[in-house]
């Protein structure tokens, strides 16, 4: 039998395909743009095609994330809360806290020993301690995304960013930068923040799961992590894929749906429209 | 007044978003322009840019009588004779050019302010916008990404809405992400860009204190020019911009030092 | 949201008062007195003051989403986005010279002779009031409360009924009357009976399925809110109380398929109030009870004993009390409701009513062994308000409540 699911994120969609064994047999990561259903399509047959696979072998495929209401070919969804912590869980035995640090959002997610979720902690409406922060930077010390971690990997002098907000710290950044500091102290001391950031979301408790793009991208940000917490991180395998892995897994194993399961809800703010001043 | 005996100063207006460089005649007029965007290393920006704004006047640096600098980075020009903060220099650079007392929006790449000028261009009073809201260049370069086009296509975009679609976060880089909200909703991305334009035009009007005459100086009318129809729509009092209005600031700085070469 | 053959009177009721308030303002019919939610309504209605509640009318602001189109203006004068949004919503319309009740044929906000306000629930009503007291050149009067109290002790009423006492003069010298014993008796006992009836309503949701839930109670507290002390707020609640106890006997549900239920703590958000009603609803959740539609039930009210009374019950109030005080009432109210968990919303600009910033989410949730949720929001600012997070939150706040279940609600397809 084979299962796949996809996650619908902010800024990637990706899809992962497994068999009954929670095998991974192929995974894919596209950009979401601004076609969040367009990259669902391409996401899943971009896995299906790794995996050797084609749509009708798939028993079920469940859909995650942000977007996982526009993911037209889903048999279910489940929240990203519940899919990383499902997929988390299933290479970790609890109690565990996973830490999902993604685009857009950043999560904190504890887990008992029998596997059950105790609780979520998500950002509030401020993407201080998302990916975005890290964005911000790079554009600021004028590297690619992708360079950071090189370049924060020649850091010899230990700064600090005082602002967690991504606005602030850029301007905090430019002045540090006007101060004569080295880039790569500087690419350093925004993971830094970063990471402290996250461990003011909760009570990191238990094995510490890492997930998410950031994680899976910005090695230096586990160590980090290590450090503030003082203790091991656990990165499992495909963390970026983990909420997608963790969407197939609830295909597997036909999680209730608590929701409606077919079709687009309506958005909140139209909820309201109807109603007359 | 022949330009042998005319005096000549720079102005550098170092922002967190570009580096605007000028030269002023002692007669108040703008000789030369440059602007470069502002990465890496302030000092080699800002050289670049006067550099760019001497060639632009056809006049040698070394010709220059002084160097007026102002901005977020001011201090990193070594050779500046002057240097003045921001609101002094666009109060300055926008009184020069239009020659009254008014309420100034200076509306840059990071903090937009609005500057109250007297009869001899002082400032008189300024403030800021709510800390979240900081940061309109990130916000219009995050909106952009997710839009899936280059920041100077925003404006494009909006001036084809019919309608906007409102971006309302207090923190501008959610805000940006709010757009993929909006866009799976079905909003259009010309309703969005368009939303996004408008929600800063709202930001500012939240600083308050406008009276008749208005004018907006700053980068981002230059880009955006639909914020100030925004900001026309919301303001009560009729909206002006100051000529070459991502200059103003820089104009001013150049007009201090002359200034300055005056009184010594 | 659920629908009710009371709605019409609900209308009725609200309408009436309306133009009744509004008319005493603009035809110099009545003296006009604007109060706090929980000021001393009954003493103003006994000295035949026609009450204002601006908190209910920047809820309609909320409601109908024009708030976000006020605030700015009131930003503008100084009043910071970080403060209480009602009152940025309420001054901003003002600035703005627009009203709901405008709707009701009034020109604008109905203009005050007095304000009185009570500091129990936060300084901001106070601010508010002021702001107003200077534009128009009107007394502000009111109570100065102690915060943060364990038990009620009986200095602490004296206190305040002193307070209320030196209230009297001033108030009677803008009403143009004296006080009336037999008149404050009147409206203590109506003001208790309003509570009593709004209290046993509000009780009907501990019943499976409830038959009303947080949404439709917030619409359904209006009379409570406005009317509080007068007639017509009684006759309202005796019909709303028949028709839900028929509900109840019919076991007809608020939310169809009820198979979760939760308590709600903190302000509603207006702007979105029926956009969670279908949210939870979709989850086939019942919000059955809340600490703020709750806290129009004032039990200590006593026709006896009027003033002492009113004193107690402004004291006695959740909003007022300890934390400790705070989490063994809302333990207390999932035991009556038999609720599954706690929404808590962290209402960004109202601190009082918000009980998530000194740990008492998981400090009750470790207690009571039951799952917390975090809502960050704001009460009228949908700036402050993510839909996107909050879809996912509430949905995986209830796939964890689901999942804990032995025999998990619904089978999957």
């Amino acid at each position: 039998m084979i299962y796949a699911g996809v996650d619908s994120g902010s800024w990637n969609t990706k899809a992962v395909v497994i068999d009954g064994g929670a095998r991974v047999r192929g995974t894919c990561v596209v950009r979401s743009g601004a076609d969040l259903a367009g990259a669902a399509e391409r996401a899943y047959d971009g896995a299906l095609g790794a995996a050797g696979l084609g749509r009708g072998e798939v028993t079920a495929v469940w859909a995650t994330g942000f977007g996982r209401q526009s993911v037209a070919f889903a048999d279910g969804s489940r929240t990203e809360l519940d899919c990383h912590g499902r997929g988390a869980a299933h290479y970790v035995p609890g109690p565990l806290t996973v830490v999902d640090i993604g685009g857009q959002d950043a999560k904190v997610i504890r887990i008992d020993a029998a596997g059950q979720r105790l609780s979520h902690r998500m950002n509030r409406k401020c993407a201080a301690g998302t990916g975005s922060f890290l964005d911000e930077i790079a554009l600021r010390l004028g590297v690619p995304i992708e360079g950071l971690g090189a370049l924060a990997s020649g850091s010899a002098e230990p700064l600090e960013l005082s602002s967690f907000c991504t606005v602030f710290a850029g301007t905090e950044l430019l002045t540090l930068i006007r101060g004569g500091k080295r880039p790569s102290d500087l690419a350093m001391a925004a993971y830094r923040s970063l990471v402290k950031r996250i461990v003011a979301m909760d009570v990191l408790d238990g094995r510490v799961v890492a997930t998410g793009g950031v994680i899976a991208h910005h090695p230096a940000m586990v160590a980090l992590l290590g450090a503030e917490l003082r203790g091991e991180i656990i990165v499992p395998p495909h963390p970026q894929e983990m909420g997608a892995f963790g969407a197939a897994l609830a295909a597997r194993d036909g999680a209730a749906a608590v929701g409606p399961s077919a079709g687009e809800r309506a958005p909140l703010a139209a909820v309201e429209a109807p109603r007359h001043a | 007044m022949s330009q042998e005996s005319m005096k000549l100063a720079a102005g550098i207006d170092i922002g967190t978003e570009c580096v605007k460089a000028v030269v002023v005649g002692d007669d108040g007029r703008v000789r030369g322009r440059a602007v470069a965007p502002t990465r890496g290393y302030f000092q080699t920006c800002a050289h670049e840019a006067l550099a760019s704004a001497c060639e632009d006047a056809q006049t040698d640096p070394a010709a220059l009588a002084g160097i007026g600098t102002t901005g977020f980075a001011m201090e990193c020009v070594a050779n500046a004779s002057v240097r003045v903060g921001d609101s002094s220099c666009h109060a300055l650079g926008a009184f020069q050019q239009v020659a009254e007392p008014m309420t100034l929006v200076d509306i840059g790449g990071r903090d937009p302010h609005v500057i109250w000028v007297d009869d001899l261009g002082r400032r008189t009073d300024a403030r800021g916008i709510r800390r979240c809201a900081l940061g309109v260049g990130s916000f219009l370069m995050f909106t952009a990404r997710h839009l899936d086009v280059p920041p100077s296509r925003l404006q494009e975009l909006a001036a084809a809405a019919e309608r906007a679609v409102p971006v309302s976060s207090y923190c501008s880089v959610f805000s940006a992400g709010e757009v993929l909200e909006r866009l799976r909703e079905g909003a259009t991305r010309e309703e969005i860009a368009l939303g996004c334009i408008q929600s800063i035009a709202e930001r500012i009007v939240e600083i308050g204190g406008f009276r008749d005459p208005l004018y907006v100086c700053g980068g981002v009318v230059d880009y955006f020019p639909g914020v100030l129809t925004a900001l026309q729509s919301l303001a009560g009092v009729p909206v002006r911009v100051v000529p070459d209005p991502i200059y103003t600031a820089a104009v001013g700085a150049a007009l201090m030092s002359l200034r300055q070469g005056e009184v010594s | 949201m659920t629908t009710f053959g009371s709605t019409a009177a609900l209308r009725a009721t609200m309408d009436a008062y309306f133009r009744d308030v509004g008319a005493a303002a603009e035809q110099h019919l009545a003296p006009v007195a604007w109060c706090t939610s929980v000021g001393p309504a009954e003493l103003l209605r006994a000295l035949g003051f026609r009450v204002f509640f601006p908190e209910n009318h920047a809820a309609m602001m909320g409601a109908a989403r024009t708030a976000n189109r006020y605030m700015p203006l009131a930003h503008a004068h100084g009043y910071s986005q970080e403060i209480c949004s009602y009152l940025t919503s309420d001054i901003g319309a003002y600035l703005a010279g627009e009203s709901p009740m405008q709707a009701y044929g009034l020109s604008g906000t109905p203009r005050a002779d007095v304000l009185v306000f009570n500091t129990n629930q936060c300084r901001d009503v106070r601010d508010w009031f002021e702001w107003y007291g200077r534009r128009w050149n009107v007394p502000v009067v009111g109570m100065r409360s102690p915060r943060a109290i364990e038990t009620v002790r009986d200095d602490d009423v004296d206190a305040i009924a002193r307070q209320i006492e030196a209230l009297v003069p001033a108030l009677e010298a803008v009403a143009g009357t004296r006080l009336d014993a037999g008149r404050l008796e009147h409206a203590v006992r109506a003001s208790r009976e309003c509570s009593d009836l709004w209290e046993a309503c509000l009780r009907t949701a501990a019943r499976r399925p409830a038959p009303l839930n947080f949404f439709d109670a917030t619409i359904h507290m209006g009379p409570a809110v406005v009317l509080r002390g007068a007639d017509e707020a009684v006759t309202y609640y005796r019909t709303l109380l028949a028709e839900l106890e028929g509900r109840a006997a019919a076991r007809s549900a608020a939310v169809e398929g009820e198979a979760f239920r939760l308590y709600w703590d903190g302000m509603p958000i207006w702007g979105r109030l029926r956009a969670l009603s279908s949210l939870f609803a979709e989850f086939r959740t019942a919000v059955v009870a809340s600490t703020y539609c709750n806290s129009w039930i004032f039990s200590a009210l006593d026709p006896a004993d009027p003033v002492r009374s009113m004193a107690r019950s402004s004291l006695e109030l959740f909003i007022v009390r300890s934390e400790e005080a705070k989490e063994d009432y809302i333990a207390r109210m999932l035991d009556l409701y038999h609720a599954d968990g706690i929404v808590f919303h962290d209402c960004r600009t109202c601190p009082n009513n918000t009980n998530t910033r000194y740990g008492m989410p998981r400090r009750l949730g470790e207690r009571l062994g039951i799952p917390t949720l975090v809502l960050d929001g704001d009460v009228n600012d949908l700036r402050c308000v993510s839909d996107e997070q909050m879809r996912t939150n509430v949905e995986g706040f209830i796939e964890q409540i689901a999942d804990a279940r032995p025999a998990a609600g619904s089978a999957a397809s």
